[in-house]
């Protein structure tokens, strides 16, 4: 090998070398802005909702005799309703359905909102959509939030109220 | 001259094939030049892989003792303070999982550009993509591990991605948002996935190479203490760094990721989960699909290797030089011998065993010895004006045609193929000289053409090139840069220019075994 030709042969081994290093811990903006956020993440299990009828002669019918029932019962659970504001203005209002197929498992809230750094008010409101229940689930306190900063509404599991965290749970 | 081969280009394909395998020839030019052909990392990117996870298990088995599931971000910072070992085993680590997936991707492009997915070979390229996403997994779960802003971003989208899918009651996602401290078992869980993954893709590297003979699983010892020797250079003069603890009540600003792994990230955070999984299922389609999106027509397909019983003396070095494991012995009645039998579902018809086969029994067809043969004195007597000149035997897979203008060229689909008969009927009816030009061995697409060739031409490899032939009128070069066939063109006929001119024999009697099995046969 000549001396010209190993003297490219480092090089561009070094160059490689560098490339790979670089590309191996590139320096990526991730979230360009300095926006604060609120994340909202509890679960919930809904009051249990049971429709029943009677089916018609003809449907039992097409049933074999050991599956015919007198009465046919779907039970599923009731949805929520979820309202936020900021601020005082509403920023969701939605409804939260129980998951599976069926709707017969529990609800889980799980969003995120980009808000200015800075102090604002924070109203949630979390209800079973069924009428005359009492299970009301609110929150409304001040916030100051610094750049960047992400604060987190969830459920305290002891009391079983929505909370305000700003950090990790203790 | 007549072409010897047809092209199996699909035209379907062929337009990307070419665009890719110009860049692909052009990358390998100048590696060869600087680094040399045998150094050449281009043509060993799958031993490499091999190569850079046995780095990855040595360095991983250290990293190990250290680690701990219970506080993985401060077992990883004590890591990083060993100055000694921690620090450079870690970035050796990464480095050599980085080399991964480079050597992967460029051994995946190359044989898809070289059409070498489909057929016999699409277990090797169905098994490898498997292998490359186990790869990828295992990328995932090693950066998840550490547990820094990237383990953390990863960790949060793969779980907002996996929550797209009607497969899990309770939202990942929910775990990574910062409502309850992660527990112990989730590190538990991706811990042993990250050693358990390799293992299952050591067993799958089985399947991946099952269908070859002789698998070169690591490069050669100069290639290896090379790359071992810049890996570690790079990991003390350049640590990987580590990122600051996994923060869910902080938006990320900027982290520093390992593109190689983490490169779908920016992407895919921008997107809705539905668009991400669209994409990945199409590219994983459009991969999985590729051994029949791209192969040649019907009509184009070369059959399989074919064996004349009668011919066939049963000396099994067919079955030795396959480099597919495609030909067995199998006994015939009646016979003391057993005769060679070729399993068209693993023959890609390279028709290396045609130039293996000294009686010329077995090949593919229109491409056996005899065939061969056949096809260098219809050359020979339509165009006598060959004997003026060195003749290049082309591989269709080496330097084009195109590229050496001027030149007597009688083109072959692989130099490994070319029976010695033929070169031994060119010298002797005067030619002045004999050019092989073959691919580079260890980039040979039927993986050991140029070896055997040299074996049976200068070793006495069984099919061997006749004492006879005077050994100054038959050269061999393998390049995959034009310029290099060229110069050794020129120099050969220097060379020849210095020995006088050949003597032509009005009457070649090739006295072979072959041809009077052959007559007899007839």
């Amino acid at each position: 090998m000549t001396r010209a030709r190993a003297a490219a042969a480092v090089a561009l081994c070094a160059a490689l070398a560098s490339a790979l290093a670089f590309a191996s811990q590139a320096p990526v903006r991730i979230e360009p802005s300095a926006e604060a956020a609120i994340r909202l993440s509890w679960r919930a299990r809904g009051q249990p909702v049971e429709e029943c009828r009677t089916p018609s002669p003809e449907e039992q019918a097409k049933l074999p005799v050991h599956m015919r029932q007198s009465r046919i019962c779907e039970r599923q659970l009731a949805p929520f309703h979820l309202e936020v504001a900021l601020d005082g203005a509403p920023v969701i209002d939605s409804q939260v359905a129980p998951e599976g197929a069926r709707h017969d498992r529990p609800a889980y809230v799980l969003r995120e909102l980009r808000v200015a750094p800075g102090t604002h008010r924070l109203s949630v409101r979390f209800a079973p959509e069924v009428e005359g229940t009492a299970s009301l689930q609110t929150l409304d306190a001040p916030l100051e939030l610094a750049d960047r900063e992400v604060a987190l509404v969830t459920e305290d599991p002891e009391t079983g109220r929505l909370v305000l965290r700003r950090g990790p749970a203790p | 001259m007549q072409p010897a081969t047809a092209t199996t280009e699909n035209a379907r394909f062929s337009r990307l094939r070419a665009a890719v395998g110009h860049a692909l020839a052009a990358a390998d030019c100048l590696a060869d030049r600087v680094l040399g052909e045998a150094s050449n990392p281009l043509y060993h990117s799958g031993a490499i892989v091999v190569l850079a996870f046995l780095l990855m298990l040595a360095t991983g088995v250290y990293l190990l003792l250290f680690y701990r599931i219970g506080a993985p971000y401060e077992s990883v910072a004590r890591l990083q303070q060993q100055a000694l070992a921690g620090r450079w085993l870690r970035a050796l680590h990464r480095y050599a999982a980085d080399v991964a997936v480079v050597a992967a991707v460029v051994h995946a492009l190359r044989m898809a550009v070289q059409g070498r997915t489909w057929g016999p070979r699409a277990q090797a390229w169905l098994s490898g993509l498997l292998l490359l996403f186990l790869l990828f997994a295992s990328g995932w779960t090693g950066y998840v591990m550490v547990w820094d802003a990237q383990g953390l971003l990863l960790a949060a989208e793969g779980a907002r991605l996996l929550d797209a899918l009607p497969i899990f009651g309770e939202p990942l996602s929910r775990a990574f948002v910062g409502e309850r401290a992660l527990p112990g078992p989730f590190f538990f869980l991706n811990l042993f996935a990250h050693i358990a993954i390799p293992i299952g893709m050591a067993g799958l590297l089985l399947l991946h190479v099952a269908r070859l003979a002789r698998p070169q699983l690591l490069p050669p010892r100069s290639l290896c203490a090379g790359l071992c020797a810049v890996l570690v250079a790079l990991s003390l003069f350049w640590p990987a760094p580590l990122a600051p603890r996994a923060d869910p009540f902080v938006r990320i600003e900027r982290a520093p990721l390992d593109l190689f792994y983490a490169f779908w990230l920016p992407v895919t955070r921008s997107q809705g989960r539905s668009t991400v999984w669209a994409g990945f299922a199409a590219a994983a389609l459009a991969l999985v699909a590729l051994p029949w999106w791209s192969r040649p027509r019907a009509e184009l397909r070369r059959e399989p290797s074919s064996v004349d019983p009668h011919l066939c003396t049963g000396c099994e070095q067919c079955a030795l030089d396959c480099p597919f494991d495609a030909i067995e012995m199998r006994p015939v009645e009646g016979r003391a011998t057993p005769a060679a039998h070729v399993e068209p579902e693993r023959c890609v018809s390279c028709g290396i065993c045609a130039g293996s086969c000294a009686p010329m029994a077995v090949g593919p067809p229109g491409r056996t010895g005899r065939d061969q043969l056949a096809t260098a004195r219809d050359l020979l007597r339509e165009h006598p004006e060959v004997r003026d000149d060195v003749i290049v035997v082309a591989c269709a897979n080496g330097v084009p045609a195109s590229a050496l203008p001027g030149s007597r060229i009688y083109p072959v689909s692989c130099a490994g193929s070319v029976h010695s008969s033929v070169i031994e009927l060119f010298v002797r009816s005067g030619v002045p000289g004999v050019l092989v030009a073959s691919c580079p061995p260890r980039d040979c697409r039927n993986r050991e053409g140029p070896r055997w060739l040299e074996a049976r031409l200068y070793a006495g490899r069984e099919a061997e090139l006749q004492e006879r032939v005077d050994r100054r009128r038959v050269r061999v070069v393998s390049a995959r840069d034009p310029a290099l066939v060229r110069a050794a063109l020129e120099r050969f006929r220097a060379d020849l220019a210095d020995q006088g001119r050949a003597r032509a024999e009005s009457e070649v009697d090739l006295a072979l075994e072959c041809e009077r099995a052959a007559e007899g046969s007839a």
